[in-house]
């Protein structure tokens, strides 16, 4: 496995969708090539900052106050 | 099954309400990057759930089903309402609405920087990463919601991740 194989692999690794022959190639190309290893590390970095701190926050008075507007909207209750 | 009556339908809409408003705002925004616009899609998007409330039972399809729409609402929106920008140039309202008393400065600091970076992301990118990332949902769904096949959501995923950790790191350079 080369850099280019490994980066074709990437998501698929990550995803944890890679068969054992994949995963031994890809893990023994980490071992060898500091660049690749640098892009798996930086990439789960990126996922963990986005599943923290991605989202755009609603806060308790939002949520109530949307509930409310919404129910506002409802002509009849429901059946 | 039992007929459930008025009065317990209600209470399962609040239930799912409160169980995906979140997921299903931040869709919207992270599309719209405008809260109003937003919200409007919050509210068509539960009100289209009510409609459909006897059949929404399984939980784990329920957020990927919501999303769907909501996203296809906010694309419906962005079309109608192409002079709006989708760019961070809107980020000041944003910031102005969200803080919250509750958040630590630190917390509000990497939020903020994460919002200024997936605004530098291509829209296809950005709906992509928040829905596998931030959203967590399986790369199935990704593919179902965005109405793409599997691979193509694995690209967008990839690429994405690619920018955004680019912005990140562009961010960081410059001291935001």
């Amino acid at each position: 496995m080369d850099c280019e194989d490994l980066a074709e692999l990437l998501t698929d690794l990550l995803e944890g969708d890679v068969d054992a022959d994949q995963e031994a190639a890809a893990l023994a190309h980490l071992a060898s090539c500091e660049a690749c290893e640098r892009v798996l590390a930086g990439t789960r970095d990126v996922i963990e900052i986005a599943h923290e701190h991605g989202r755009a926050a609603l806060e308790p008075d939002d949520r109530q106050r949307m509930f409310r507007e919404l129910t506002a909207k409802i002509p009849d209750p429901p059946n | 099954m039992d007929v459930e009556s008025p009065e317990q339908v209600f209470l399962r809409f609040e239930d799912l309400f409160n169980a995906n408003v979140d997921a299903v705002f931040n869709v919207a925004q992270r599309l719209l990057w405008n809260r109003s616009d937003a919200e409007d899609v919050v509210q068509t998007t539960f009100l289209k759930a009510l409609t459909r409330i006897a059949q929404l039972r399984d939980d784990e399809r329920v957020r990927p089903w919501l999303l769907q729409i909501a996203y296809r609402d906010a694309i419906a929106l962005l079309r109608r309402r192409r002079d709006r920008p989708t760019d961070p140039s809107l980020l000041p309202e944003w910031a102005a609405v969200e803080p919250g008393p509750s958040d630590i400065a630190i917390a509000s600091d990497m939020a903020r920087i994460v919002t200024v970076a997936l605004a530098q992301l291509e829209e296809s990118e950005r709906l992509a990463v928040t829905l596998r990332d931030v959203e967590d949902l399986p790369m199935r769904d990704v593919a179902s919601i965005i109405g793409i096949g599997l691979s193509a959501a694995k690209m967008r995923v990839l690429r994405g991740r690619a920018s955004l950790r680019v912005a990140l790191q562009e961010d960081a350079r410059s001291g935001l």
